[in-house]
Formats: structure tokens, C-alpha cells, sequence
């Protein structure tokens, strides 16, 4: 058997480029999901899916982290927003079993389950728009790669975050001084 | 006059253009409540950044040539202007088939002039749909390659990826992990591979058969020849298993 060994080229495949893109970027949205949704199903799901849709593209965008976002967060308008209520009450039981902390006791598991709603109550009572801006800077996005993935201008991000950020919090302020 | 709340957060952000930036740091220095301020915010950030974490879930794991393989499933949707194409197609198909149309005589008039008819261009062919396989490295892995006289090539990548990846064209190979070891049934004809290894894997050996062609020696791959040499370097390499 003859075994011949030579150099490959030195361009950077494509394959190369997704893993590489795959490593970085899939945590931050697969969480923006997860957040977005209260589903980590669907936020697996999703996350994937707005992969796949790289993948098929062929090439990666200017900014791959913007494209990915728009994409995800697309796709969660489209499938999922209409019926978060109605999953989030659906899947919040078995997705709190699925991933507590078995170690965790019963009182630690009822207090984390409550500190989640709670968050959530908050998050659902603002606008779409101060949702994304509030996620997408928690993931460590620039105002040019959140006004992409928002469709907004990258001049009034700043505005518009302090805005999000006071609103998000007085809102889950009420929800604590309600307990 | 102090810095507004949203110039803050811009520079909290690193946000501000350079020039905006310095000046924005000069003030502060002299400035006990622009300060205060700013600290606030950072609190208000950390606060934040805090609370949303209550909305996380353990992901689960999910390999890249899982979601390669389902990115080449056969299926998938039509890219916009086939399905557009085809709907053009299918509308001017109606209209030419509606009496008196003036679609049919627009048509007529081109066609039948003709001499003969233009070729059908053939159909581009589907790109194969990758199959594959991938393992956390852990101490030792061995790739084997089974039937390795079969033509095939094996092009070996290092990675910044966790785990070890090796890719086919579906039906090209069949693959097998145990302990330490992958194996690749290539028997079924001559296909091209990539194999990835994790730049941080401790030690990697590739075999075609019984025979050692690539090793991970350090942070380096050496790829050995048939007839004794050997070529040491990150890579890619491309390994032709051929000839008798």
C-alpha cells in the first residue's frame, strides 16, 4: 500500500470556518433562546436550526454572531412567540424536572423554579424589542451587530438599552416587592 | 454639565469613538456625581447580568457533525429562486394554456421558427450528504481505517473543536467508537475524509489497516510516508490511501 502525503492548501475551508463559528457562537444563542423562550427544548431546537441555515448558506457573513441572531431570533417570531405562553405553562413542569439540580433540595428547587418565574413574569411584560436589546447585550453583542439582529439603528442603541434596562428592572422590582 | 445617563452606558459599553471616549474619562476624574453615576450603572448592569441567568437551562450536548449531517439531509428546503422559477414556470405554463391567450403566440412566434429545440440543461447534482462520527479524545484515540487500499482520501485538520471528528459522504463508510478507538469501515469504495483533531487531544494515532500514517505528537501531527519519511507540521494534511 502506497501512503503519499502532501500539503493541502492553505485557504480555510468552509467547513473549516462553520466549526470554528459553531464552537463560538452556538452557546450564546442556543442561551438567547433559552431566555427568549423558557423552552430549552425549542431553544436546542432553534439554535440548530439557525446552524443548519449557515451551514446551507455556504459562506460566512461579515459578522456571523449578527447573522446567527437575526436568523434565531427569526425564527422564534415565527414559531414560537404566538405560543410562548401557552408553552412556557406547558413545558415549565417537565422542563424543571428535566434540568434541576438532582442534588438540590426540595425548598432549593421551589426557590430557583421561583426566581425563574419571576424573571420571566418581568421579561414577557416588555416589548419584543427591549427583550432582544436587554439578551443580545448580555451576550457581549456590539450596538452595530444588536441593531442587525433588531433591525434598528445602531445610533439610537444606547437610548433605547437604558430605556430597556430601567424598564426591566422596575418591572422585576414589582414582581419582588410582591413577594 | 455632567454626562448623560445613555453616554455613560455607551462608555460602559465601549461604544464611544476614541475622541468621545478620552473625554468622557477627564471628566469623570473631576467629577464625584458623574461618578457616582457611573457606578450605578455598573451595579445596575451586574444586577441585571444576575438576574437573567435565573432563566437558564442546562443545555444539552450537541455535536457539530450532528447538525452538519441534518444541514445535508436530503429534503431540505428549496433555496427562494428555484421555488420562485418554478412558480414563473408553472404561471406562463397556465397562461400559454388558456385559449386565445396571448401568452400562446407570444410563445409560437419564438418557438416554432426554430430550428430545433434547446437543449435541456441538466440538472446540477446534489452535493453528498456527509455521515460521521465524533468522540471526546480523552487520553489515547486510535482512528482506524478499514480496507484502506480503497483509494480514498483522508485530509487531517487540527482543531480548536473538544472532540475528534471523522467525516465521509453517507454510505461511504460505516463508523464504530469503543473505548479509545474509532473505527471506519471504508470498504465501500473510494470517498474523501476529513478527520479533525482537537489541538489539545494528548495522543492521536491514525491507521489504514495495520499500518501507522499519522500521528498527534505534542501539539504537532506527523504524518508518516510509506517509505519511511515523515512530514511534521500543523497541517492540513492530506493522506492518499492507494495503490497495492
Amino acid at each position: 500500500m502506497d501512503i503519499a502525503v502532501e500539503r493541502e492548501l492553505t485557504v480555510v475551508p468552509f467547513d473549516e470556518q462553520f466549526a470554528a463559528a459553531f464552537k463560538a457562537l452556538f452557546p450564546g444563542i442556543r442561551r438567547l433562546l433559552d431566555r427568549s423562550s423558557g423552552d430549552p427544548q425549542a431553544a436546542d431546537d432553534l439554535a440548530q436550526e439557525a446552524f443548519i441555515r449557515l451551514y446551507r448558506r455556504g459562506s460566512l457573513p461579515d459578522s456571523p454572531a449578527a447573522w446567527l441572531a437575526t436568523v434565531a431570533l427569526n425564527l422564534f417570531r415565527n414559531e414560537y412567540a404566538s405560543r410562548r405562553r401557552r408553552l412556557r405553562l406547558l413545558t415549565t413542569a417537565a422542563g424543571e424536572r428535566a434540568h434541576s439540580d438532582p442534588g438540590a433540595s426540595p425548598a432549593e428547587r421551589a426557590e430557583a423554579a421561583d426566581l425563574r418565574d419571576r424573571v420571566r413574569v418581568a421579561m414577557d411584560q416588555l416589548s419584543e424589542r427591549d427583550q432582544g436589546l436587554l439578551l443580545l447585550r448580555a451576550e457581549g453583542y456590539t450596538y452595530r451587530d444588536m441593531a442587525t439582529a433588531l433591525d434598528l439603528h445602531e445610533a439610537s442603541i444606547g437610548t433605547l438599552l437604558v430605556r430597556a434596562k430601567r424598564e426591566f428592572l422596575r418591572r422585576y422590582g414589582e414582581g419582588t416587592d410582591a413577594h | 454639565m455632567h454626562i448623560d445617563e445613555e453616554r455613560l452606558q455607551r462608555l460602559l459599553d465601549r461604544e464611544l469613538i476614541a475622541v468621545e471616549e478620552m473625554a468622557a474619562r477627564t471628566h469623570l476624574k473631576d467629577c464625584a456625581p458623574c461618578r457616582t453615576e457611573l457606578e450605578r450603572l455598573i451595579s445596575e448592569d451586574e444586577r441585571i447580568a444576575s438576574t437573567l441567568r435565573h432563566l437558564d437551562h442546562p443545555a444539552a450536548p450537541v455535536s457539530l457533525p450532528a447538525v452538519v449531517a441534518r444541514a445535508g439531509r436530503p429534503g431540505r428546503r428549496w433555496p427562494r429562486w428555484a421555488a420562485a422559477t418554478i412558480l414563473a414556470v408553472a404561471l406562463a405554463g397556465g397562461a400559454y394554456a388558456v385559449p386565445g391567450s396571448p401568452v400562446r403566440r407570444w410563445v409560437d412566434r419564438v418557438l416554432i421558427p426554430a430550428p430545433s429545440p434547446a437543449p435541456i440543461p441538466r440538472a446540477q447534482a446534489q452535493p453528498a450528504t456527509m455521515g460521521g462520527i465524533a468522540v471526546a479524545p480523552g487520553a489515547r484515540l486510535e482512528i482506524v481505517f478499514v480496507a484502506p487500499d480503497s483509494g480514498s482520501r483522508v485530509i487531517v485538520r487540527l482543531t480548536t473543536a473538544g472532540e475528534a471528528a471523522v467525516r465521509g459522504p453517507n454510505g461511504g463508510a460505516t463508523y464504530t467508537a469503543d473505548v479509545g478507538r474509532v473505527i471506519v469501515d471504508a470498504r465501500n469504495g473510494a470517498a474523501d475524509f476529513d478527520v479533525d483533531i482537537p489541538a489539545a487531544a494528548r495522543w492521536v494515532k491514525i491507521r489504514a489497516g495495520t499500518r501507522v500514517i499519522l500521528v498527534k505528537e505534542g501539539g504537532q501531527l506527523r504524518a508518516l510516508e510509506a517509505g519511511g519519511g515523515s512530514l511534521a507540521g500543523n497541517g492540513p494534511f492530506v493522506l492518499r490511501l492507494g495503490g497495492q
